[in-house]
């Protein structure tokens, strides 16, 4: 049992205490998972810029953190993407777990909107809709993928640009 | 009730054996570890199930998304992408209110609407499109080499894929196919927890440690057991497929052999 005083929030506090309460959590719940798997990606894209790119920055005389700052970080994106794409692809997929924690989100809504509705306590009654709703949810998530898909495919475009990758290689070339 | 009473009583509930009454009061540990070890019954049915047929299912699409010619290649891109693009979970909520469906307008389908067949059919279909995917990708990088020595070898069409093509692809994919596995167990636990519902309380390992963290109100007992079993499935897991991954490469010199890596993709 927790005592009324420390209740987090409290219960006299209005909705939206507790509506922006729950949501931070939320948020943070997933801000600590993904933040752990987000940094092993970035770890692992530092260590993939090529050995010469650095020593290159060494040789022009740049510090430990001007290399770092001008030659490592600019150049571990082409790396970090797909590892970081994929996590995209996770996140957007598990958010509506959070229906877990109370919180109402789309999946909230079909389950209760597509329930049968009685003429009793509706003004629309109907009969149980949710297979439809949740078809709906289905193509929502496809589309929202594949638009993910386009986005990441193009932004990956950009970022291999002069890049000394086999990809950026294949651009240079195709220019050329 | 001694410990081995609750084990002879309980140890087959989840199969609808044993003592009706689940314990409601004096829960004991005792009590805890039969139940949820009763209720993985339920997830390695799931698992075996969806991995032994999603793979024969897996390999057809991997060869079908490969396939020169669109009529193969199509479905198989759409059906990977669907089942990879949306949430397991999704799925399993929008395939039982489909077979409620079916079962409004044709009785005999009913047993589509329970657990035991309706969640294996999403399992099998969702693991065969993400192995689909893993056996694709292998396909992609069977070296040219090999495919060469093999026409040098006058093997062509099926002999080839048999003996050249398919033995090499399965040693590519085979950790990432571990990985696939392993959490493709991790997901069984989904089916009760959404979507189908669990009848005359006979439920999977999740649904018995959550009835216990429910009833008790410290789920800091019920669900580091479930974790312990799971832990212990898990490496069950490892050590058979690491089996079939040294007979996969039993010709490849010691150095050069795949090692299997455990990386966690955690929610599918």
């Amino acid at each position: 049992m927790v005592c009324p005083a420390a209740k987090l929030p409290l219960a006299t506090s209005p909705q939206w205490v507790h509506d922006t309460y729950s949501f931070l959590i939320a948020v943070l719940t997933f801000a600590i998972v993904f933040g752990a798997f987000a940094g092993n990606v970035l770890y692992g894209a530092m260590r993939a810029v090529p050995r010469g790119q650095v020593e290159t920055a060494e040789a022009y005389g740049m510090t430990r953190g001007q290399a770092f700052r001008r030659v490592i970080v600019p150049q571990m994106w082409v790396y970090a993407l797909p590892g970081l794409s994929n996590l995209w692809m996770v996140l957007i997929k598990s958010t509506p777990l959070l229906f877990l924690l109370g919180l109402q989100d789309i999946v909230y809504w079909a389950r209760e909107l597509g329930s049968t509705q009685t003429p009793r306590f509706t003004a629309y009654p109907h009969g149980d809709w949710r297979m439809w709703y949740f078809l709906f949810l289905l193509v929502f998530y496809l589309a929202f993928t594949k638009l993910s898909e386009v986005v990441l495919g193009r932004l990956m475009l950009r970022l291999t640009r002069g890049q000394a990758t086999l990809g950026g290689e294949t651009q240079r070339k195709a220019a050329a | 009730m001694t410990c081995g009473e609750v084990i002879a009583n309980y140890w087959l509930r989840a199969l609808g054996h044993g003592l009706r009454a689940l314990p409601t009061s004096d829960f004991t540990l005792c009590q805890q570890f039969t139940l949820i070890a009763s209720g993985l019954v339920w997830n390695i049915y799931f698992g075996a199930i969806a991995l032994l047929a999603g793979f024969f299912l897996a390999s057809a699409l991997a060869l079908g998304k490969a396939s020169p010619r669109l009529w193969l290649r199509k479905p198989s891109e759409w059906f990977i992408f669907v089942f990879r693009g949306s949430p397991l979970f999704i799925q399993f909520f929008f395939a039982y209110f489909l077979f409620l469906n079916i079962k409004g307008s044709y009785p005999e389908m009913g047993v589509l609407t329970s657990a035991g067949v309706g969640a294996a059919i999403v399992l099998f279909l969702n693991t065969a499109a993400y192995t689909g995917e893993i056996f694709y990708g292998a396909l992609q990088s069977i070296p040219r080499g090999d495919i060469e020595a093999a026409d040098a070898y006058g093997l062509s069409g099926w002999a080839r894929f048999r003996r050249v093509i398919w033995p090499t692809m399965l040693r590519l994919a085979w950790p990432a196919y571990t990985n696939e596995a392993i959490f493709l167990f991790h997901a069984t636990t989904l089916v009760f927890f959404s979507g189908f519902p669990v009848v005359q309380q006979s439920g999977d390992a999740l649904y018995y440690a959550r009835y216990f963290a429910d009833k008790t109100f410290n789920p800091f007992i019920p669900y580091p057991i479930l974790a312990l079993y799971f832990i212990l499935l898990t490496l069950g897991i490892i050590g058979l497929f690491g089996l079939v991954n040294r007979r996969l490469n039993r010709h490849l010199p010691q150095d050069r052999r795949a090692r299997l890596r455990f990386r966690p993709q955690v929610i599918r």
